[in-house]
């Protein structure tokens, strides 16, 4: 019985939220906020269950002075605490400082050996057929390494250069670079839709197998 | 912790684990306040009356009753139920409500305006039809069209754009441990 | 009388002979005087010679012009000059000379005022009345300096302004009034009435019966607004009932069509490969980082691909970097490890949620080496497969970068579509192996079942997701038809 409840009630809140199809309405912004609303408690509860129970809090319970380091994070998370309200906001600007330092160095450290090194690697690959697994595979690396080259040509010469200036070839690599960001966006386009419309297969399926039983 | 990045030694992969585990606790305390802060702000938008209130009511009602069934855990029954049957079916429906959108904005602004948004529509019409099964009964060459602009003017349009990002993070990670950058301080503090 | 321009300090006209007047001089203030020689004109300047030093600047030019003023004439001298002619130079002179110190405060004799001065001022005041103040001399160098009266320019009128009566100013001509011009009000001068053309006329009747109208509601345009909203409304309602009606006839009719005819691309066989090389036993790291706006998607994925870890055996031990991919991994794990035998919680370890930002992915690899958190692995080498199911590019990108790059564990990922344009450039890197397997989408999961040889709720959705896309194909075209055939229309009419 609870069962049939829990799914008009899952029901009733997706036909809520569909009925912006019509025209934004009351209903829809009511389950907007209840969204909101539960999301935020759920964040919190997990949050403060999943990562400062067992990562800070237990620690501390368990053995106070041999855990004494985790007073550190206790302390800076306290004082970014203090962010609230304008008037003590200076107080936790050591907690974002460090928070700052931390990112910046892993953002570092994993842009550069993540991203940065390996795709430009990829881009040295081998053009040569034999090397490349055949003709097609040689040819599309060409033009791969080509595109790579005109997209990041597009971007850095577009930005400080005005058009009409700078050499031919960062002309010609611009404007190849201009084409090939155009397929690529036409692509993220379509994968987009299919994304959408899967979600929406989806919740289709919810209402008419689960709430309506139309589907096995 | 860039040492910690290149380097593998114990001390400083010691101090280096410690800083971590530290940025995950303060991380976490930032949430909170994110999470903590859109509930004042609706809180006082009740109580002043201000427009929508109603409607913030409903927030705050379900964020505490969450909160308050959340005290034994998030695997606790209450919590698991809203989950289950309000949170997951409301963002499920809001996110789904797009394949409609776009598909009008599909009918109104796909124009073959010029050869540029012809390139694009193209490109969007091919990956759409070479996705799915109907594609490949439509010919051989749509499915294999589509990965192949999947594959290399897509990739390499994006590897650009990685490499790109990729630089604009290492000197932008660059200037914040140099100094030239604080975006940590308070306005007033600021050097400028 | 000749009109003979000539520089000043001339006195007699070269043309005519007429005597000339300075200017600012009018012929009734200058009495009528015989011409003198130039020996009675010597002493009668020696007599004025304190006037003239006095207005010498020490040009010396005194010899030269003799009588510049000639209107100074004997019978006009005023009583305060003849006081400074009875006494002679040389005298003021010696007296100079000869002046004996002063106290303080105390004037010179010849500053003292003399005793009858108050009578000299209105005498002088009457004079003034009767004949006018005779003009000064200016000296000749002076008079060179004088302006050229510009050709149109009227000399002032001195006759037509009023000479004070009363005051300190009694006497003198052309003082200005104490009121302020301003203050006098303009005399208001009648305006012609102007005989209006018989256009304006016609305007003028025109907009009189405009504004006599009375006013109506805009009726008409409000009409003709809604008919062209509801009509914009109608057409939007068309393709939303399309995608709605294309969405849901498939799954209604229970139609298998692309189960039969499903393809497989290249990254799905190698994830799947890579799955299926997995020795018994293997540790896998799975992360789950998606939320309910994407679940849609992503529990089909995670559920047939723990399917398959779990029948190689494989010791899985489960991650999210969102709060809800705890939730929802947690539904997806307990399913399918029931179904191959496990009890509700067992056959996996659940980390939990971990903070979605570059220090989360290097915590749990870091905490895995650590005792107390798994029994399962020693530390990242022990790793033999990491599977990222992301819903958003960062996630993917976060754990490629702080995880797969520094540590080199093999990865493939299962990827929202949205994210698939943002994974490939990992996934197509040759030369350093990111990403082994790539899946993308409801369709990866699809294309996954058909390998796996499980028809599951994924293949049953390709029917759907084919009409939805091929209806959204020809929306494109239709709307380009109407936008052409809009323009045809106009250049044929225009």
């Amino acid at each position: 019985m609870s069962e049939v409840f829990a799914v008009w009630i899952a029901a009733i809140l997706t036909l809520m939220v569909y009925s912006y199809l019509l025209a934004d309405n009351p209903l829809y912004r009511l389950a907007q906020h209840l969204f909101v609303g539960s999301s935020v408690g759920y964040a919190v509860v997990v949050v403060v269950h999943n990562v400062l129970r067992p990562w800070l809090f237990a620690p501390l319970l368990e053995d106070a002075t041999a855990n004494w380091p985790y007073f550190l994070p206790l302390l800076l998370g306290l004082l970014l605490l203090t962010k609230a309200r304008g008037s003590s906001a200076w107080l936790g600007n050591s907690s974002v400082a460090f928070l700052f330092g931390v990112g910046a160095a892993l953002a570092i450290g994993g842009a550069l050996l993540g991203s940065f090194l390996p795709q430009i690697q990829a881009s040295w690959v081998s053009v040569l057929p034999g090397s490349a697994g055949g003709a097609q595979a040689a040819a599309n690396n060409i033009l791969l390494a080509l595109g790579t080259i005109g997209t990041l040509s597009y971007f850095y010469f577009t930005m400080g250069v005005r058009k009409g200036s700078g050499s031919g070839f960062v002309r010609v690599s611009s404007t190849v670079g201009r084409w090939v960001l155009l397929i690529t966006f036409g692509a993220i386009f379509g994968n987009r839709v299919m994304a959408y419309v899967s979600l929406l297969i989806e919740r289709i399926y919810f209402l008419l197998g689960d709430w309506l039983g139309l589907v096995g | 912790m860039l040492l910690d990045f290149f380097f593998d030694e114990a001390h400083i992969n010691a101090l280096g684990g410690f800083f971590l585990e530290s940025t995950v606790i303060i991380v976490a305390f930032a949430l909170l306040l994110g999470l903590v802060n859109v509930l004042m702000v609706h809180v006082r938008r009740i109580i002043r009356r201000e427009g929508g209130w109603i409607y913030s009511i409903a927030l705050v009602s379900i964020a505490l009753i969450v909160i308050i069934a959340g005290i034994p855990g998030p695997e606790s029954a209450g919590v698991g139920w809203i989950f289950d049957h309000i949170q997951f079916p409301l963002q499920a429906a809001t996110f789904s409500l797009l394949a409609f959108f776009v598909a009008t904005a599909a009918y109104r602004g796909l124009r073959v305006r010029s050869l540029e948004a012809l390139a694009f529509v193209l490109t969007a019409v091919v990956v759409l039809i070479g996705q799915v099964p109907v594609g490949r009964y439509l010919g051989e060459f749509v499915p294999a069209l589509k990965d192949w602009i999947l594959n290399v003017p897509s990739t390499a349009g994006v590897r650009g754009i990685i490499i790109g990002v990729a630089l604009g993070t290492i000197a932008t990670g660059v200037r914040v441990l140099m100094g030239f950058d604080r975006p940590y301080t308070s306005e007033r503090d600021s050097t400028q | 009388m000749c009109d003979t321009p000539h520089p000043p300090g001339i006195t007699e006209c070269t043309q005519c002979g007429a005597r000339l007047l300075p200017p600012g001089v009018s012929p009734s203030e200058v009495p009528l005087e015989p011409l003198r020689s130039a020996e009675e004109s010597a002493p009668s300047r020696e007599d004025e010679g304190a006037v003239v030093e006095g207005s010498d600047l020490g040009e010396g030019e005194i010899g030269e012009d003799v009588g510049v003023a000639e209107s100074v004439g004997d019978g006009t001298v005023p009583p305060w000059l003849r006081k400074l002619e009875a006494t002679p130079v040389d005298r003021l002179a010696e007296e100079d000379v000869g002046a004996e110190k002063l106290e303080r405060g105390e004037l010179p004799d010849w500053l003292e005022l003399p005793p009858g001065f108050d009578e000299m001022l209105s005498e002088a005041a009457l004079t003034t009345d009767e004949e006018g103040v005779a003009p000064a001399e200016i000296p000749p160098w002076l008079e060179a300096l004088r302006p050229e009266p510009e050709e149109g320019m009227e000399e002032p009128v001195q006759a037509a302004r009023p000479t004070e009566v009363a005051g300190l100013l009694k006497g003198i001509r052309g003082t200005l009034g104490i009121e302020p011009i301003l203050a006098i009000p303009r005399r208001s001068v009648p305006v012609e009435p102007v005989a209006p053309s018989t256009a304006a006329r016609e305007r003028a009747e025109l907009f009189g019966a405009v504004v006599r109208e009375p006013a109506r509601p805009g009726v008409t345009i409000a009409r003709r607004r809604r008919v062209e909203t509801l009509a914009a409304s109608s057409a939007r309602w068309m393709m939303y009932l399309i995608i709605a009606a294309a969405a849901v006839v498939p799954i209604l009719l229970g139609s298998t069509w692309s189960e039969a005819n499903m393809t497989v691309t290249g990254g799905t066989t190698a994830m799947y490969e890579a799955i299926e090389g997995l020795p018994q036993g293997a540790v896998v790291l799975v992360s789950h980082d998606y939320d309910p706006g994407v679940a849609g998607e992503m529990i089909p994925q995670a559920r047939v691909v723990l399917n398959h870890l779990l029948e190689r055996g494989a010791q899985v031990i489960s991650v999210s970097l969102t709060p809800e991919g705890a939730r929802l991994s947690r539904r997806v794990l307990d399913e399918v490890a029931v179904s191959h035998g496990y009890a509700e919680g067992e056959g996996y370890q659940n980390m939990g949620y971990v903070v979605g930002v570059e220090a989360g992915p290097r915590a749990v690899v870091e905490a895995l080496s650590t005792a107390g958190w798994s029994d399962l692995v020693g530390g990242a080498e022990d790793i033999s497969l990491m599977v990222e199911f992301a819903g958003a590019p960062e996630y993917l990108r976060l754990w490629l970068e702080q995880v797969q790059g520094p540590y080199g564990i093999p990865m493939v990922a299962g990827v929202s579509a949205t994210a698939d344009p943002f994974a490939r450039p990992y996934y197509r890197n040759e030369a350093s192996r990111q990403l082994l397997g790539l899946m993308t989408g409801l369709v990866g999961a699809a294309e996954y079942e058909r390998l796996s040889g499980e028809a599951g709720p994924a293949l049953a959705s390709m029917d759907s997701q084919s009409l939805v896309h091929i209806a959204i194909v020809l929306l494109i075209l239709v709307g380009n038809v109407a936008y052409f055939g809009g323009r045809l229309r106009g250049r044929k009419g225009g």
